[in-house]
Parts: structure tokens; C-alpha cells; sequence
């Protein structure tokens, strides 16, 4: 029905394709730039590792204390900012070239390595293990809103605190094919996670051009860089692995009780390890990131539920953008202990907050309890919100077709669409719900009265009974056991 | 102290759905549909009125030409005032960048607050309504969230709105069946203001009416708007379009026939008295095509709603939205997910004034403890549409630099200072696990039903505070009305 | 003029650290029982603190900077009580277990702690086993408290209890551990006497368990 006469077509038209959606404006960006770089000229950060603080005393520009701390002119930030990718893609271990990080390109995924677990039979919290881990990993495959995965739990039924990342990284690859962000206890870790990754995307080099992981690492806030952090930051800069660099501020606490001097305090931070990477390997693909939230002052909770973390979040995304670097944020997680109407609000407010800010990775989705407990079921309920929040994005249709005028005139005062075959090619752009119910009273209650938490229960254990991802071939798992029984004889003693 | 200049701020954040062009092509879809396809209007003397100012009329149909659309749009007011009951303090500012949220009017249907079971709404729910509403910090304005069922039908409306502007101070929302019963509320809203001109000085009503998708206005519902705009009360006056249904399934069709029939009741509004204040928005939504019920918790409605109001930005009118509902049966996770949705995007969008705070079963059953959980949300998306301040203090490049590496800023006076700033949940719980079971693993239900039964024990609102005389006066109101209704 | 008290509480409930320090030494200047001091100005005013949190009228923030004061008041009174006075008032120990870098939840409790009048020995994170042995003799603690937020660090403490043991000192201390993922079943497994879930209520059960 769209309009054929060439001459009927409109001219100089823009539309937004999406919502638009900004928290900063570009002065109040550069105002919290310029604070960063006078923090790492004034006082610097602290950087507990040989290595790097010897790269940053030969680039005779930034100047190393006694005390480690490092200082950095304006300069030299500006100088290495230039270099980071505005584009990586990584690539399952399906083959697939799915999350195609850019400008406001979205992907949710979970959180790593929670201690804790329900148990889906007993109903108590118990110490998560390595089955819960490949539970969480083929859910997150089997949910079409999830894009990439953390190992949501954290394997504590393995023989050695220094291996465990291996094991878990094996857990995570037996259930789920998406592509990866990785926790790793130390460089050495995270070299033989990306050595198991290699062996999938067929070895180093190509691992650079289609990345299978991106590393997970934190600095220590405020303004310190503790040892294994930096090696693997500089491991992975030498490798050219995608790595985040994540402060995780509580405001009041380990950052200033402002928003805007979190985001200061995080942003030295980050810009303190774009200079390093970039004296390291220029051009390394470093990835943005941040959990900037509040400390709850009663209490002491590190909060996944606050506002305020939804709000710092789409503010740090919007400088991230500035920046011209990637983001990876935070939303879907919750400070209830329990899958309830706290934790439905909590995720959704973030999730929605962190995809109309157009945020590249958005993790931590499922997290209950503070970053404490997981939660099969949470990551379930969550994919149903990730699909409403996606629906914003959509947009609105503003064509001939959309603005539906001689279907109006047509129908006139009074009428009805139903019938309509205008009605008949469009009603399916609308959300598909899978787990909100929409039946009346008299089906509802005659199809048993079901809660959502009942439905989201059920399409869980069904995905557990019936979900089986694409199996790893027999050669390479024999690669991977080689990697892990290496590591586990270097750390028998 | 300035070194700045050519410096802005984004004092909240700016979220939007629609370009300049689309929103220009849009209403240009409202202007066509309504000088091309017209509306229907049952009502003689709104048709009348409506032939004398220009506008074409052709049996029931009738068709308005841009320009009275556009000199009703430019004698809109700019602001309005609503009041207290008493006209003692001002409540609610119609106007942009001010968002009210409240309750919505007449589901059939109420939870109860003691025994949780859904039955029909009583005249006692209408009293523990306005109450709860009247505690809860975030609720801006009221609505009943129920008709009630036990007292003479017909006088339902009047009833409804005697008892509830005697239980709070904040600006309530009525409905009526007919013309007859606005009249008896407005001598209500009279009675309470302290006469005639006291009204009409310090209004204390917002009258509530709808017309009929697509594109109709019936004789209850302009007549409504008639006599509320002729008194000069401020109204809204917006259709529940159902997409796919009473409206195109495309969203720019839904806005376009929602608006258009609004515009009705804006054009005789303001040819009736320039400077009325007027409100359109409602429901946007859509049929859920495998159940067949309207959905009031689907992301279309956060989606269209938001749209709307952007429109009404657009040309200058001010939005009534719609969020806090669910299609669920009762408040539980499901009203959790589509409420904090929809608040959220009325909050992202500033909607002017949001109702149905509190609708569960698609508007079906009337809740107020998801009120009470909706409150709690609307403070969370609050605090985000709050934005983030932006100066040398908030900065605390000094207290960083103090601070240093590796120490902590729980000592500092600039957190004493803030820290005050972040929002505390009243139900939302952040404690350690061993509190937490040490309490009684108590979830957000439990929590927010202990918070409402809290406030229904002991919040006894502003009823002590209602003259004698008036609620004398109101009730020769109530049983002259229920003369007339016997007399008939 | 004598001391006021009631106005030493205040000023200790209201933050003021140098008010509280000075009025300390006011009372010690008058030649006041250090121990009256003490009790009837400083904890008194901590009471209080410590009840006003629990109904939500005071945040942490608060409750640290009257906790300062109290520390304030302390340090001048410390050397004026008698030993076994001194010794009264308690000492703690507290670090964060080898591999673990997580700091800001094992200060709050310290900070807690040197609140409710406890002379507090900070040790720092990432720390040896042997450096809580060390510290455990040298300060002879009533308390030593470990903080892991890892699970992998988690079995750190455990090592520490049993190495207190070999040195034959682990029944001179209380042993509390606290942590994301510790619970009140691991703190027994290892051999620890108290778990700690926050820092208010550790305050708490520390207290009662070397009844200070
Ligand atoms: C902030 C944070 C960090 C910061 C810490 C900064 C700092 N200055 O402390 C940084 C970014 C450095 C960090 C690093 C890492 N972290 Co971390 N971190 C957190 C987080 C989000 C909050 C911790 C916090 O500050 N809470 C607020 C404070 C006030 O509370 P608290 O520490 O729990 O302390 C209270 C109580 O526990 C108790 N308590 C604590 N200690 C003690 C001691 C005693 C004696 C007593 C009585 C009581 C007590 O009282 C305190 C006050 O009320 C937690 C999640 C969580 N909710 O715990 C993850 C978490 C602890 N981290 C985790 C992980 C995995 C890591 C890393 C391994 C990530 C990585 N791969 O790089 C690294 C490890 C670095 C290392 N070697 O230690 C996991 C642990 C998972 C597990 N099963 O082991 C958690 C649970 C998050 C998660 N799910 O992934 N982290």
C-alpha cells in the first residue's frame, strides 16, 4: 500500500529509527574528561606491576612515584585514545559472527561467578558448582535475547583455586556456543583460555580477526592497579584479545558520593589503562566498561539494584561514545535475595536504562542477591524483559504504511481494524509475549492459575530436560583437557 | 566563579521516539484525517456550535479544517494550577516537564485489603484508595481504582467522589456517567472549595471523560466535556484506542485516529472558553491477538504512550498517560516487569499526568497494593529521569585527589554532604542474606503488603480536618441526587 | 566546671571529632576517672549511635564519623587506663586473606569496631598466613578478624586457624570471618568462633563474645 507515485514521495526527511536517548550533553562529557585527565596529572593511579610501570617510565612522559603511583599528562592520553577500535566482532563457538560490537550496537549477556545457588530441588542455597555452571551455559544459549555469557556461577567443586578458571571456562563452553566474556584468575589463566578459545577459531591469528571472548579485568577502586590485573591487561594487549577494564565503584564508599565524581574517578581509571595498553601494544582492542553504583548507607550493600546504577551506567555510555570507545555496562541484576517483584523491577528499570543508552555489552544480567546468588530462573524471566525493552527499538514507523491514513478514512468513525487486512500485515511487529500472560479471568483460572514465577519455573526446567547445544567435536575436547591437565600438573605441588 | 561560557546541561536526561519530520507528518496525518474524514458526533448542540465556528457538519459527521484546529491549539493555556480541596496549597502545575502520577478510574473489580480476594469494589475502598494514595510520596494525583458496586448505580460516580476529596489532600481525577452527576461533583468540588468563586479560583477537581474509538464522540461524553469546559474545569478528555481493533495496527495510525478524536473535545473546549484547561492521551494499546483481551501491560503501551506525549509536546498539549498496570491477575512478578516498563517510559517521556497505577487483569480489578509497589517504582525512575548534576563541587576532583589511591571516602564531609542525595528504598531490600533470613525471608510481596495495611491503620488522611458544614452540604448533595435518580 | 556529659554524648552522636577530643581531654585535665570518661560520655553517646542505626535515623557515614570520635576520645584516655582497663576496651586484628584484594568491607568492620571503642590493628589485604600469626602474637587481639570475598580465597582462612593452632596460640583469640560468600557453616567447618555478615552486626556478636 506504500505510496508508488515517485512524485508523492517526501523530501528532506530525517526519522529516528530508534529512541533517541542522552543523559549528558557533550559539555557536561567534557567537563568530566577534563576532571579525569587533572586526577591523573595531580595524583595519578597506582600500579602494582613491574612490567608497566617500567613501559610507563620509558614513555618519558608519564611520571612514576616511589610510592608506584603514576602520573600522566593530558598528552599522552590523548595520544593513545586515538588508537582503540570503534569495531570488534566476536565469534562464537558456533561459527557465528553474532555480536557485532559498534556504536549503539546492544547485547545482553549474564555475570560471572557467583558463590551461591538455589538448589532447583531442595529450594536452599547451596555453594555453586561445575553443573550449575553448564546449566546456566545451555539456558543462556537456548534464550534467544541472551548474545553472550559469563559464567553466571562460579565452579567451587574443582581441585585447585589456582586452576578453576580453565574448568569453568570448560563448563561454559559444554553448554553454550554465543561468544564469551571471561573471568581469569591470572595471566597465565587467561593464556590458556585463550589458547582453548584458539582452538576453536583455528589459532591466534585468527582468534584477532574474530575474537571468541573478551577478558574481564578490574582495576582496584579508587585508583589502584593490583598485579594479576595488569598482567593480564598487558597479556592481552600483547595477544591483541579483546579486554575490558572495569572499575567497580560503590558511590560514598570507594568512590565520591556524587555521581558525576564517580564517573571522574572511574574515568581516570580507564584512561590509566588506555595509556598502558597502548604503550604496550597501540591499538589493542580495550573495551570501556564500569559497575557504577552506590553503596546502600545502611546496610553496606554494594548495590545491583539501585537507580543510581542504571542512571551512572547510561551516563558513563554516553561518555563512552565521546570516547569513541566500546561500553560494556551493567543491568538485569538485582539486590533481592529471592526471584521476586523486586528483582523484576530492579532488572527491568536497568535494562531498559542500559539499552536505550546504547550500551555495546550489558552484563550481569540474572544476578540476585547483590552479585551473590544465581539464578537459573532469573536469567529465564530476564530474557522475556530483554524482548519487551528490545521492542523500544524498534521505533516508530512514520511511512505511508504507518501513518495508515486511507485505512483510516477507509474504516471512518465508528468502524473496526480487525478485520483489516492493514491490521492483518502488521500485527506481528508487535511483542510476542512468552512468559506475561494475557488470558482472562475465567481461562486463567480454568488453565490453573498460574504466577509468572510458576511459568518462568516450568519453561526453565523444560529447557533443562530438552536443550542440548551443538556438541564439541572429540578432537578438540581432547585439545582442551590437554591445556587444563597441563595447568593442573604446573600447579600440583 | 566563572571561566566558562557556551556551556549546556542536560538538567534531566533527553529521550525521544520521533524526529521533527515524523512528528510534522504525523500531525499532518491528524490535520487530513480530521478535515478529510471528520468525526461523528452525537450531540446536536456541539454540532451546532461546531457548524457556527467553520467546521463542516453532514448528518452526525463532522469535519474540522486545520485552521480551527490550530486557533483551538494557540488559545490553549499555558500552565493551570490545581489545588487542595481547600484551595489552601497548590498540587499539580499542568504543564511541560512536570509528570503526576495516580490511580486509574472504574474497574469493576478490587482486591481486597484484608482478605486479598477480588470482589466487586465497594464504597469503602473508594475512602482506603484515596488514603493510601494520599500517604505514598510518589503518587502525584488520585483515582479511585474501582465503580462502586454497593450503593444506587447510577449516583456510583458521585458517591465515589464525596468520600474520596474528604480522604486526601491531592488533586483527584472524577468520572461520571452523564452531565447530571458532573454537575453534582462539581457542586461537590464547590462545596469543598468554599463557594462558587473559590472554585473557580482554586479548582480542586480534574474531571475525567472519554470518547469512543475510532473517531466518535457520544452524547454522555461531549456533553461532559461541554459542561466542564463551559465552567471552566479542567478535564481530560482521551479515547482507550485499542491497536488492531478500534485503531490501525501500525502505531502512527493508532496516535494519528487517538489524536484526532481527542481533538474533538479540544476544539469545543476552547471555542466554548479560551483558556480551559484540557488534557488527551488514555490508553494506547493493543489487542493481544491470541487471547483477545486489551493489553495493558504490553511494551506498545509504554511505546505509543511515550509517543504521544511527544506529540502533545509538539503542538502544545499537555499528555494523560497511562502506566503502572499489568494483564496479570494479581500483583506478583508479571505486574512487577510491565509496571516498572511502562512507569518508566512515562517518567523517560514526562508525561504530564499517568494513570492506572494500580489496574491488574488488563484494567479488569482495581489493586492498590500494586499502587503502593508502583509508588516505589515511580521513585526509582524518578531518581534516573533525574539526570546527573554536572559541576566543580559534584566533581570532587579535590576530595579524588585526597583521597589517592587505595583509600576510601566514607570519612569525607563531601560524602556526609551527598550521600543523603541516593535514593532509599522503602520496599526494595538491600540486606545481607542473613539478615535477610533472619527476618523472615520475607519477599517484596510480603513487604508491600505490610507497607499498604500500615498505611490503612495509620494514615487516617485529612477527613478530621472537613468542616462539619461541608460534609453536611455534600450530603444533601448526595441524597438530592438520589431523589432525582428515583424520580426518573 | 565539670564535664558535662550528656553534651559529650551529643557531640560524639553529632560527629564532632575534635569537640569529643577536646572534651576529653577537658575531663582528664579536671582529673576525672578515665573509666567514668569512658563509660558515661563516650559509649554512652555510641548507645545511642548505635540504637539510631538500627531505627534508620543515622547512615553509615554518620555512624563512622561518631565512631572517629569515639576513637578520638579513646586514643587520649588509652594511656591513662589502667592495663587491665586498657585491656578492657579490647583489640582486634583484622586483614583480608592471601589472593584476595577486596578491602573496603574488611575496613567498614575495623572502622565499626574501633567505634564501639575496640583499639583496631588494620593489616591490610592480600596477607600471608604467617602475618596473622605474627600480628596475633604481638598484639595479643581479643579479636582476630579475616575477610575473603572469594570463594577461591576462602579456604585462606582455615590455613590461618590451623596455623594458629601449630604456634599453640588459636585459644588466646576469637576468630571472626566475614565475606560474600562465607557463611555461618563454613566460619564452623574451619574452626572459626563468629561469623559476620555485615559490619553492624559483627560489632554486635564481637562484643558479646569477649564481652567487652
Ligand atoms: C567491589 C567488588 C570488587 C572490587 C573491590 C574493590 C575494593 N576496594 O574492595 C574489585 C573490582 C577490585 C573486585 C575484584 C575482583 N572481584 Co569482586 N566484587 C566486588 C563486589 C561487587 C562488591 C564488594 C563490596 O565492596 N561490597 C560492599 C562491602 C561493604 O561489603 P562486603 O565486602 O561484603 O563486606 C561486608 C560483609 O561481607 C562483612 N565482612 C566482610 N569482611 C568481613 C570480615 C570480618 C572479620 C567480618 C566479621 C565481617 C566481614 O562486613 C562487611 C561490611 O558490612 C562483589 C559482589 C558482592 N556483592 O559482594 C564482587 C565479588 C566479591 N567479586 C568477585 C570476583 C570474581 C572478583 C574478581 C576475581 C574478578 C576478576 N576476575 O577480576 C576480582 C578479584 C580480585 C582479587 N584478587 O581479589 C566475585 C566473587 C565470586 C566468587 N565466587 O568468588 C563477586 C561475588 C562478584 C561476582 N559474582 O562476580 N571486586
Amino acid at each position: 500500500m506504500e505510496s508508488i507515485m515517485p512524485d508523492m514521495q517526501p523530501m528532506n526527511q530525517t526519522v529516528q529509527e530508534t529512541p533517541q536517548f542522552r543523559v549528558l550533553t557533550e559539555d557536561q562529557i567534557e567537563q568530566i574528561y577534563f576532571a579525569a585527565l587533572d586526577v591523573l596529572e595531580r595524583i595519578g593511579s597506582r600500579v602494582h606491576q613491574d612490567e608497566a610501570l617500567e613501559l610507563f617510565r620509558n614513555s618519558n612522559e608519564a611520571v612514576v612515584s616511589e610510592d608506584k603511583r603514576v602520573r600522566v599528562p593530558a598528552s599522552l592520553v590523548e595520544r593513545a585514545l586515538k588508537t582503540y577500535p570503534r569495531k570488534i566482532t566476536l565469534q562464537g563457538r558456533n561459527g557465528k559472527r553474532s555480536v557485532a560490537l559498534q556504536k549503539d550496537h546492544v547485547y545482553f549477556g549474564t555475570g560471572s561467578d557467583l558463590p551461591f545457588t538455589y538448589d532447583r530441588k531442595t529450594g536452599e542455597r547451596r555453594r555453586t558448582t561445575y553443573k550449575d555452571v553448564t546449566d546456566a551455559a545451555r539456558i543462556v544459549d537456548a534464550l534467544p535475547n541472551f548474545d553472550f555469557f559469563m559464567s553466571h556461577g562460579i565452579v567451587s567443586d574443582v581441585p585447585n583455586p589456582q586452576t578453576y578458571d580453565r574448568h569453568q571456562f570448560m563448563a561454559m563452553l559444554e553448554g553454550c556456543t554465543k561468544p564469551m566474556v571471561v573471568t581469569s584468575v591470572d595471566g597465565e589463566g587467561l593464556e590458556d583460555l585463550w589458547k582453548m578459545a584458539c582452538l576453536f577459531q583455528g589459532g591466534e591469528e585468527e582468534f584477532r580477526l574474530s575474537p571468541m571472548f573478551v577478558a574481564y579485568i578490574e582495576p582496584i577502586s579508587p585508583l589502584t592497579n593490583d598485579h594479576s590485573a595488569v598482567e593480564k591487561l598487558l597479556f592481552a594487549a600483547e595477544k591483541g584479545i579483546p579486554a575490558m577494564y572495569t572499575p567497580c565503584p560503590s558511590s560514598g564508599a570507594t568512590a565520591p558520593a556524587t555521581i558525576a565524581g564517580m564517573l571522574v574517578q572511574s574515568l581516570a581509571e580507564t584512561l590509566l589503562a588506555a595509556v598502558m595498553c597502548y604503550l604496550k601494544n597501540p591499538g589493542m582492542p580495550l573495551i570501556m566498561g564500569g559497575v557504577t553504583t552506590v553503596m546502600d548507607m545502611r546496610t553496606t550493600t554494594y548495590s545491583y539494584g539501585a537507580p543510581e546504577l542504571s542512571l551512572a551506567s547510561a551516563a558513563n555510555t554516553d561518555i563512552s561514545k565521546w570516547l569513541n570507545l566500546l561500553m560494556f555496562s551493567t543491568g538485569g541484576c538485582s539486590d533481592s535475595k529471592w526471584l521476586d517483584e523486586q528483582a523484576a523491577i530492579e532488572s527491568t528499570l536497568s535494562l531498559l536504562t542500559a539499552f536505550l543508552s546504547g550500551a555495546n555489552l550489558v552484563h550481569d544480567v540474572g544476578y540476585i542477591d547483590s552479585g551473590v546468588n544465581a539464578s537459573l530462573e532469573s536469567l529465564v524471566m530476564n530474557d522475556e524483559i530483554i524482548g519487551m525493552v528490545r521492542q523500544v527499538g524498534k521505533g516508530i514507523r512514520t511511512d505511508d504504511e504507518g501513518l495508515a491514513l486511507k485505512v483510516i478514512n477507509e474504516v471512518g468513525p465508528g468502524g473496526e481494524f480487525v478485520t483489516h487486512d492493514h491490521t492483518y500485515a502488521h500485527w506481528r511487529d508487535w511483542f510476542f509475549p512468552k512468559l506475561m500472560d494475557r488470558s482472562d479471568w475465567e481461562t486463567w483460572n480454568s488453565e490453573g492459575s498460574k504466577t509468572m514465577s510458576d511459568r518462568v519455573n516450568e519453561e526453565t526446567q523444560r529447557l533443562l530436560d530438552t536443550y542440548e547445544p551443538q556438541p564439541i567435536d572429540d578432537a578438540t575436547r581432547k585439545g582442551l583437557q590437554e591445556i587444563i591437565d597441563a595447568a593442573e600438573k604446573r600447579h600440583s605441588k | 566563579m566563572s571561566f566558562r561560557t557556551n556551556y549546556t546541561v542536560n538538567k534531566t536526561p533527553r529521550f525521544s521516539l520521533l524526529s521533527e519530520d515524523q512528528k510534522a507528518r504525523i500531525f499532518r496525518g491528524v490535520i487530513k484525517t480530521l478535515n478529510d474524514t471528520g468525526a461523528k458526533v452525537v450531540h446536536e448542540e456541539v454540532r451546532e456550535l461546531l457548524a457556527k465556528n467553520r467546521c463542516k457538519v453532514d448528518g452526525n459527521r463532522v469535519r474540522i479544517p486545520p485552521e480551527v484546529v490550530r486557533d483551538a491549539l494557540s488559545s490553549l493555556p499555558p500552565t493551570t494550577t490545581i489545588y487542595s480541596w481547600d484551595g489552601q496549597e497548590e498540587m499539580c502545575y499542568v504543564e511541560p516537564g512536570r509528570s503526576y502520577f495516580g490511580p486509574g478510574p472504574t474497574p469493576p473489580n478490587f482486591i481486597d485489603t484484608e482478605t486479598m480476594e477480588r470482589r466487586p469494589y465497594q464504597r469503602k475502598d473508594a475512602t482506603i484508595v484515596a488514603r493510601v494514595c494520599d500517604a505514598l510520596p510518589n503518587i502525584g494525583y488520585v483515582q479511585s481504582l474501582g465503580s462502586i458496586d454497593d450503593v444506587t448505580h447510577a449516583l456510583s460516580d458521585v458517591y465515589e467522589f464525596a468520600d474520596m476529596i474528604q480522604n486526601t489532600r491531592k488533586v483527584i481525577m472524577n468520572w461520571a456517567f452523564n452531565v447530571e452527576n458532573v454537575k453534582d461533583e462539581h457542586r461537590i468540588g464547590i462545596v469543598m472549595a468554599g463557594g462558587e468563586e473559590a472554585f473557580k479560583q482554586y479548582p480542586n477537581f480534574i474531571h475525567y471523560s472519554e470518547p469512543i474509538s475510532p473517531l466518535t464522540s457520544d452524547f454522555d461524553a461531549i456533553g461532559k466535556c461541554y459542561y466542564c469546559a463551559q465552567h471552566r474545569i479542567p478535564q481530560v478528555y482521551t479515547p482507550c484506542a485499542i491497536g488492531g481493533a478500534t485503531v490501525p495496527a501500525t502505531h502512527a495510525g493508532q496516535i494519528i485516529v487517538a489524536m484526532a478524536e481527542s481533538m474533538v473535545g479540544v476544539v469545543v473546549s476552547q471555542l466554548l472558553n479560551p483558556g480551559t484547561c484540557i488534557l488527551i492521551g488514555g490508553v494506547q494499546s493493543i489487542l493481544d491477538m491470541r487471547r483477545t483481551i486489551y493489553s495493558y501491560g504490553a511494551p506498545e503501551l509504554g511505546i505509543m504512550s511515550a509517543m504521544f506525549t511527544e506529540m502533545l509536546n509538539y503542538v502544545g498539549l499537555p499528555m494523560y498517560s497511562t502506566s503502572g498496570c499489568t494483564d496479570t491477575k494479581k500483583m506478583e512478578m508479571q505486574s512487577a516487569i510491565e509496571a516498572a516498563f511502562s512507569i518508566h517510559m512515562a517518567m523517560l517521556s514526562g508525561a504530564n499526568f499517568v494513570h492506572d497505577n494500580g489496574y491488574t487483569e488488563s484494567g479488569i480489578t482495581g489493586d492498590v497494593f500494586q499502587t503502593v509497589m508502583d509508588d516505589e517504582i515511580i521513585g526509582m525512575s524518578r531518581l534516573i529521569c533525574g539526570g546527573v548534576e554536572v559541576n566543580e563541587e559534584t566533581l570532587a576532583v579535590d576530595e579524588i585527589c585526597n583521597v589517592g589511591p587505595g583509600g576510601h571516602y566514607l570519612y569525607e564531609d563531601h560524602t556526609m554532604k551527598w550521600f543523603r542525595k541516593h535514593w532509599q528504598p522503602t520496599l526494595m531490600d538491600r540486606n545481607s542474606y542473613e539478615d535477610w533470613d533472619a527476618q523472615g525471608r520475607l519477599t517484596m510481596k510480603d513487604r508491600v503488603i505490610k507497607k499498604t495495611r500500615d498505611i490503612i491503620d495509620n494514615h487516617e488522611g485529612p477527613v478530621s480536618r472537613v468542616p462539619a458544614e461541608a460534609q453536611k452540604d455534600i450530603q444533601k448533595i448526595l441524597d438530592a441526587a438520589e431523589e432525582r435518580v428515583r424520580s426518573k | 566546671m565539670a564535664v558535662d556529659f550528656g553534651k559529650m554524648a551529643d557531640l560524639l552522636i553529632a560527629g564532632k571529632v575534635e569537640d569529643v577530643s577536646n572534651m576529653t581531654q577537658e575531663a582528664i585535665d579536671e582529673g576525672l576517672d578515665p573509666q567514668e570518661v569512658l563509660q558515661n560520655g563516650l559509649i554512652a553517646g555510641m548507645d545511642v549511635v548505635g540504637q539510631r542505626f538500627k531505627a534508620c535515623e543515622m547512615f553509615i557515614p554518620e555512624v563512622l564519623r561518631s565512631a572517629k570520635a569515639m576513637s578520638a576520645g579513646m586514643d587520649k584516655l588509652r594511656p591513662l587506663l589502667s592495663e587491665s582497663q586498657a585491656k578492657a576496651a579490647g583489640t582486634m586484628v583484622i586483614g583480608t586473606v592471601k589472593g584476595d584484594l577486596h578491602d573496603i568491607g574488611k575496613n567498614l568492620v575495623a572502622m565499626m569496631f574501633e567505634g564501639a571503642g575496640f583499639k583496631v590493628v588494620n593489616l591490610g589485604i592480600d596477607l600471608d598466613t604467617q602475618v596473622f600469626v605474627d600480628a596475633v602474637k604481638e598484639h595479643k587481639p581479643d579479636l582476630l578478624g579475616m575477610s575473603a570475598l572469594l570463594t577461591t580465597t576462602m579456604p585462606r582462612m582455615g590455613e590461618v586457624v590451623n596455623a594458629l593452632k601449630e604456634a599453640g596460640i588459636r585459644d588466646q583469640v576469637k576468630i571472626m570471618v566475614g565475606g560474600a560468600p562465607v557463611t555461618g557453616e563454613f566460619a564452623e567447618e574451619i574452626g572459626a568462633d563468629i561469623y559476620g555478615a555485615n559490619a553492624a552486626s559483627s560489632v554486635d556478636k564481637g562484643r558479646e563474645a569477649v564481652g567487652k
